[in-house]
């Protein structure tokens, strides 16, 4: 039973990684100098970053901080690798150390604030969201300061506090009005309330800011199917189909849609698609957990790619090997 | 802005006690007073069997319901007591304690002199009906090995499950449903199973390292459920693939018995603990076909399976057409699939303003009754998690829950309340009119726990209560559909043996009349086919209905 539950965990997470990317680029934080031993070694660590050698990169770091063990940088840096890695408690206390050199180091309380929402400590995540905001309210980070509030969007929304919810993302696109994200998590505050127009219009919103985001398409798909807008929706939803094969819900709400339409047949290899799509999407969720209560076993990481290639999801079978190569036979 | 910053700070106040908060202050229309002790079921606890090993079943069980054992009119009270693990050594206690109704809303524990005092197992549900059509309610149990049949001969009830074939394997069963398949007017019966389990075949799951916490399903393999058709001589012969029951899916938690459709023949709905739904539609002749996923049924709106547990149905609106309810885990919805046409449903949670509220919840009992008797369908929800520690784990969701009951509007959008303060860790829920007084009461059992039982507080209120006997079909009118004319509003209620979760509600029809004079018609549709039709009855009054012979 827990399944659906951690399914929508780990969604959430891929999504928290995928902005984090977005708020470092948007910060710069002056951390000070370090020892020029160490700054060598900083240069070396963003090559292998850039390598996608993380374990290599580990080392590189673990090396720096001997000769600057006070360097918040190279905390910070860790615990970004060590979340690709899925080691979340040891990224935690990464960030942490990085909080605790520079009190005021940004983006430290975000990952942690990330690393809370994970494991369903939706309090913490939120004080840790909080303290970011203030940190970076007034710089002109905006970027940052938009997915953090996004983030504290995404745990109000969790705890069932859909008001605070719509402000946070609203809050959000008053930062960065051009930000899909927020327009498409509206859609779904509106969606869990019933008012299927707003949720439409939301996420015709946030696909039009962003056209190549097929769960933008999807969820204008799916939206227009249940309001009956059958023709337009048929269009995205064969779209995501095509761009994400292993997509479940684009297929069946493909099928959904066909049938509607009286089209049986054509709706049969959707449906049937559907259930293969969810068998193997149930897999996936649980070869991510025994990646997570493992990470250092290549096999688990292996499991993981194989069930990603089944699906046609190319991009994470990919970081999956990626890791798996790293750790060794 | 300000209004901004007000919610920043309440935000940031306590942000998890706001939806709870907000549930609070909607007016109570309805409310219930827990009288479980005053009536005598105060002393009863469901037995898990936990030893500290963590398996799997303790978490699971147990329901109960409402029936007449003694058909002296009056609700009696099952309760299914669970059990002890035979590797243990653990003596268990009898596996049903019945409760008789003596009236006055007092019941006396009858459980030895019925005969069930000796009747072990580890028990988890209940579905009862006359399906031997003697003219008494027998009852079936599942367990987590073979399964119980206990006739009832006058009173006192004689376990007869291997005798009669529908003991089964020695399998973990669960939900369980009598359903006139072929309308021949014997009652066939439809077992739901759950996962193969054993002590040998208990799987070590952890979250933190080195100690033991209760796995979850998709761990298991899931066991797929038993279609048994009567021979109408006291036996049962296992008619699963001839019938048309091949999917081997299983893991089923919920099995209700609906004609959706309409077409006169009882459809079966399965709902299944992560993994998709079932509806098998009845092709006129007592054989299904399982149209889950052509039908809307089986997942969610995003095309994912969901932890489906309790289940029910009923016409909501006025639209007339069939809305089937299944709880779910936390963070997904209750499902409230109306049927749109030709078999097609659609999910309505977010729309009926049930889902939201519910995400927060673990569903497992769940039943639509008129509590108001206001005319239409209300839904109560009976929560409680698996987790003991789930507090430790997700911020804002705890072990034990408090009941939600959702009011209807009359047109399927509904408001939410939390009519008893108590929290519980609800598994099984069942409606009944125990005290007589026409409005109906609920009995809500806890795993680990005692069961509760509350009194409908409501002090006015219109009803009409009918009691079937069938004749050229089964002798309870199990499969009877009931429909009732006040003006230009018609309700419609089913006659069903199992629903919720591991439950039975009343047998007995009731409908609410909100401030209706009189019912201008009520018409009996049989299983048989006879339909029976009565006019102009009066309000407040239990009629009662014998196939063929209408009273004027």
């Amino acid at each position: 039973m827990m399944r659906t539950r951690a399914q929508g965990d780990l969604r959430l997470r891929a999504w928290a990684l995928g902005v984090t990317v977005l708020l470092l680029a948007g910060c710069h934080p002056e951390q000070g100098a370090p020892d020029p031993r160490a700054r060598e070694l900083l240069w070396d660590i963003q090559r292998a970053q850039k390598g996608n050698n993380y374990t290599g990169t580990l080392a590189l770091i673990d090396s720096a901080l001997v000769v600057a063990p006070r360097y918040p940088s190279l905390y910070f840096t860790r615990g970004q690798l060590l979340t690709k890695l899925y080691r979340f408690d040891e990224a935690q206390a990464a960030f942490e150390k990085a909080l605790e050199l520079h009190p005021r180091y940004v983006g430290a309380a975000y990952h942690l604030g990330n690393n809370a929402f994970f494991v369903g400590r939706n309090r913490d995540a939120l004080r840790y969201y909080w303290q970011e905001h203030a940190r970076i309210t007034g710089s002109s980070a905006k970027p940052a300061l938009a997915s953090v509030l996004l983030q504290l969007g995404r745990v109000y929304a969790r705890l069932g506090i859909a008001d605070s919810a719509r402000w946070a993302y609203e809050e959000s696109l008053a930062v960065q009005e051009n930000n899909a994200q927020a327009w498409a998590w509206l859609a779904e505050l509106s969606e869990d309330a019933g008012r299927l127009e707003d949720a439409l219009r939301e996420a015709r919103r946030a696909f039009a800011l962003e056209p190549e985001n097929v769960e933008h398409q999807y969820l204008v798909g799916a939206l227009g199917f249940r309001m009956g807008a059958l023709e337009e929706a048929e269009g995205h939803l064969r779209s995501v189909v095509n761009q994400a094969p292993w997509h479940a819900g684009a297929h069946y709400n493909l099928g959904r849609c066909l049938l509607a339409q009286g089209r049986e047949a054509e709706a049969a290899p959707f449906l049937a698609a559907t259930d293969s799509l969810q068998e193997l999407q149930a897999n996936i969720i649980l070869a991510k957990f025994a990646v997570e209560r493992n990470p250092a076993n290549r096999e688990r990481w292996l499991d993981l790619a194989s069930l990603y290639m089944q699906t046609g999801q190319q991009k994470e079978a990919s970081e999956a090997l990626v890791v798996a190569r790293q750790l060794g036979s | 802005m300000l209004a901004c910053v007000m919610l920043f700070l309440s935000a940031c106040a306590d942000p998890t006690t706001a939806p709870a908060d907000q549930a609070a202050q909607k007016p109570a229309t309805v409310g219930f007073t827990d009288v479980t002790a005053e009536a005598g079921l105060g002393d009863f606890r469901h037995v898990t069997g936990a030893f500290g090993e963590k398996w799997f079943p303790e978490t699971m069980g147990s329901g109960g319901g409402f029936l007449d054992y003694d058909g002296d009119g009056l609700a009696d009270v099952v309760l299914v007591a669970g059990g002890t693990f035979p590797s243990t050594g653990e003596e268990a206690g009898p596996a049903l304690r019945l409760y008789r109704n003596g009236g006055e809303g007092r019941f006396v524990e009858v459980t030895e002199i019925a005969g069930l005092a000796d009747v072990r197992a580890y028990a988890f549900g209940v579905t009862i009906a006359d399906y031997d059509n003697d003219g008494d309610e027998d009852i079936f149990t599942t367990t987590l090995y073979e399964n119980l049949l206990l006739r009832n001969d006058s009173g006192v009830f004689r376990e007869i499950g291997q005798q009669a074939g529908l003991a089964g394997d020695a399998q973990w069963s669960s939900a369980a449903a009598f359903i006139d398949a072929d309308r021949d007017g014997w009652l066939d019966i439809y077992v739901g199973n759950y996962v193969e389990w054993s002590p040998e075949k208990d799987i070590f799951c952890t979250r933190v390292a080195g100690r033991k916490a209760y796995c979850t399903p998709e761990l298991y393999k899931g066991v797929s459920g038993r279609f048994y058709h009567n021979n109408g001589d006291g036996t049962f012969t296992d008619r699963t693939d001839a019938r048309g029951f091949t999917d081997r899916t299983g893991k089923t938690l919920g099995v209700l018995a609906v004609d959706y459709n309409r077409d006169g023949w009882p459809d079966l709905m399965v709902a299944n603990d992560t993994q998709r739904d079932l509806l098998y539609e009845n092709q006129g002749d007592g054989t299904f076909v399982e149209k889950g996923l052509y039908s809307g049924i089986a997942f969610d709106e995003n095309g994912r399976a969901r932890a489906g547990m309790g289940v029910d149905a009923g016409v909501l609106d006025t639209t007339g057409e069939v809305t089937i309810t299944v709880g779910h885990f936390t963070s997904e919805m209750i499902g409230v699939y109306r049927h749109a046409k030709d078999g097609f449903f659609i999910d309505r949670a977010a729309v009926s303003q049930i889902g939201r509220p519910s995400l927060r919840t673990l569903t497992f009992g769940l039943f639509l009754f008129d509590v108001d008797l206001d005319a239409d369908l209300d839904l109560l929800a009976a929560n409680g998690h698996i987790t003991e520690d789930i507090e430790l784990v997700e911020d804002g969701i705890s072990y034990r829950q408090k009941v939600q009951l959702y009011l209807n509007n009359g047109e399927a959008r509904f408001d939410v309340i939390e009519p008893i303060e108590t929290r519980l860790v609800a598994r099984g829920a069942a409606y009944g009119d125990y005290d007589g007084d026409g409005d109906l009461d609920v009995l809500v059992m806890e795993n680990g726990g005692g069961a509760r039982l509350w009194r409908n507080n409501l002090d006015d209120g219109r009803y009409l209560r009918v009691r079937l006997q069938g004749a050229q079909s089964n002798r309870s009118g199990i499969g009877s559909r009931l429909v009732i004319q006040t003006g230009s509003r018609r309700q419609e209620r089913y006659v069903r043996a199992g629903m919720s979760y591991l439950s039975h509600a009343q047998t007995t029809p009731v409908f609410g009349l909100a401030d209706a004079e009189r019912v201008d018609s009520l018409w009996v549709y049989w299983p048989s086919g006879v339909t029976d039709r009565l006019g102009s009855l009066a309000p407040n009054q239990e009629i009662r209905v014998h196939e063929g012979m209408p009273v004027p």
